[in-house]
């Protein structure tokens, strides 16, 4: 396992500028304009790169060449989801920060730990849906699901933010009060429906992986 | 102890049947896996390796390929057609990853093939040429004491200099008794330079596998007329061309009287002899 997680952080740090490019425009537009959404779109980046890392894959052969070493097939599937995991956690911590440090005048410190846990679990959401896709019919065709994917969640957070001029806050935060859910039990509840999410999405890519025929 | 025990191996497709196919590697020893193009000799590799589901058994050091197959890796080095390595690492990275990969990894050896195959470290993996890329995958396979090379076409599209330098690197390798090596070619000369044993795979079907010194006594070249030929006994005639000046024929050297003079036949002519007449 340690040796494909050296090979997807050598992959993906191959190029740093084209990798760290996005997450600096995201950075520097959020704090200009004191746009949460934009931040927030980080743990959204870090949660979609496995999936380029897919593509690198099928390129240059790896697969082919992986199975000829000893590697079983569930290693090289559960590889893919422990680096989705690590690049959601090192993304989130980062947002985090951001939050704290440079919006902290938009949310309550529970509002912004239930934020920064909503945009883990939605970032974990998209290799949970992707990675099964991408290994089950490639990346050319699970494309086209990213841009769905990617279309509902511009929606659902047009619905959810309300931008009212420096005043960011989410309507969502009355909503849930008034629902009576306390924002500690959402943000676990949240998470824990994150993982259950991508535990499901890990064994079915196992069992597509397993059927693979290459 | 035999390094491959295969029995009955079969894989359908739609528009190929590969099988059933029973193969059989001695430990110390080279077998030569010849086939023309879309043969089925990537399919047996592919098999043997558990790339594909297939049916019949496959046993690589007495251990069928069902169980732990990945334990079972840590004793092969394969060498596959394309060597499979992301474009943008260098040999270097690659040197990392392989040292988290085997237990029995070497960095010493596998420094020693870069040096020894004029690998730059520190080029990108895309920049290297077939060549290059074809050793590089070479240098892994050599450098966690692997057992068992399984190499499918490693000299396909390479000049004979670096042919012949691969093969005498294979032969090399098996010097050591406990080794064994599965090379797939249709380039029949190379294999037939280090070959113990040759398997012959025409469109799914393995023709034969057999001892390569016992193939080349049983057979030879027999330059005669069309009418003697035809006098010789059933299976005495293995193939055979005939012209306005004469006949020639690869014949079963026990079937023939002794009378006749043959000429030895190499390992292509039978190849393309018996794919011919099959």
């Amino acid at each position: 396992m340690k040796g494909l997680l050296k090979k997807e952080w050598y992959v993906l740090f191959n190029k740093p500028v084209m990798l760290l490019l996005p997450i600096m425009i995201f950075i520097i537009m959020g704090l200009s304009t004191k746009s949460i959404a934009m931040i927030l779109y980080l743990p959204l980046y870090a949660g979609i790169l496995p999936v380029s890392l897919i593509t690198t894959d099928e390129t240059s052969r790896w697969e082919r060449f992986a199975l000829g070493m000893p590697y079983s097939r569930k290693t090289l599937v559960s590889a893919k989801y422990l680096m989705s995991i690590l690049l959601v956690i090192a993304s989130t911590l980062l947002t985090s920060v951001m939050l704290l440090l440079f919006l902290n005048n938009a949310f309550t410190l529970q509002q912004s730990v239930l934020t920064v846990a909503a945009i883990a679990a939605g970032s974990l959401l998209l290799p949970s849906v992707l990675l099964p896709l991408n290994l089950k019919f490639g990346t050319a065709k699970a494309r086209l699901a990213l841009f769905v994917l990617l279309a509902i969640c511009g929606s659902v957070s047009a619905i959810a933010l309300n931008h009212e001029g420096e005043d960011v806050r989410f309507d969502l935060f009355a909503k849930i009060a008034a629902w009576g859910l306390s924002p500690a039990l959402l943000t676990v509840l949240l998470l824990a429906a994150a993982v259950i999410l991508m535990f499901v999405s890990w064994m079915i890519s196992v069992t597509i992986y397993k059927r693979k025929q290459f | 102890m035999n390094a491959i025990e295969i029995k009955g191996l079969k894989k359908n497709y739609r528009d190929f049947n590969l099988g059933p196919i029973d193969l059989t590697l001695p430990q110390g020893c080279i077998m030569g896996l010849i086939g023309e193009n879309g043969a089925g000799k990537s399919t047996t590799i592919k098999a043997m390796l558990g790339m594909i589901t297939s049916g019949g058994s496959i046993r690589l050091f007495g251990q069928d390929i069902g169980g732990d197959a990945a334990a079972l890796k840590q004793d092969i080095g394969v060498v596959p057609d394309e060597i499979g390595l992301p474009e943008m690492l260098n040999a270097r990275q690659i040197e990392k990853i392989m040292r988290d990969t085997f237990t029995n990894w070497q960095t010493d050896v596998f420094n020693d093939y870069l040096s020894k195959f004029n690998l730059p470290e520190k080029k990108a993996f895309k920049e290297y040429s077939k060549g290059m890329k074809m050793k590089l995958g070479i240098a892994i396979a050599l450098s966690h004491e692997a057992k068992l090379l399984i190499l499918d076409e490693p000299t396909s599209g390479l000049d004979p200099l670096v042919r012949d330098e691969i093969v005498s690197i294979l032969n090399d390798f098996t010097r050591d008794e406990s080794r064994a090596i599965l090379i797939s070619s249709h380039i029949v000369s190379d294999l037939e330079k280090i070959c113990d044993y040759i398997a012959f795979l025409h469109k799914g079907r393995m023709m034969l596998c057999e001892e390569k010194d016992r193939l080349l006594e049983q057979y030879g070249v027999l330059h005669t007329t069309a009418d003697v030929l035809n006098e010789l006994e059933d299976g005495a005639v293995i193939g055979k061309r005939v012209t306005d000046y004469g006949a020639e024929a690869i014949v079963d050297r026990a079937k023939i009287p002794q009378t006749f003079e043959t000429q030895p036949v190499s390992i292509e002519e039978l190849f393309v002899i018996m794919a011919k007449e099959a």
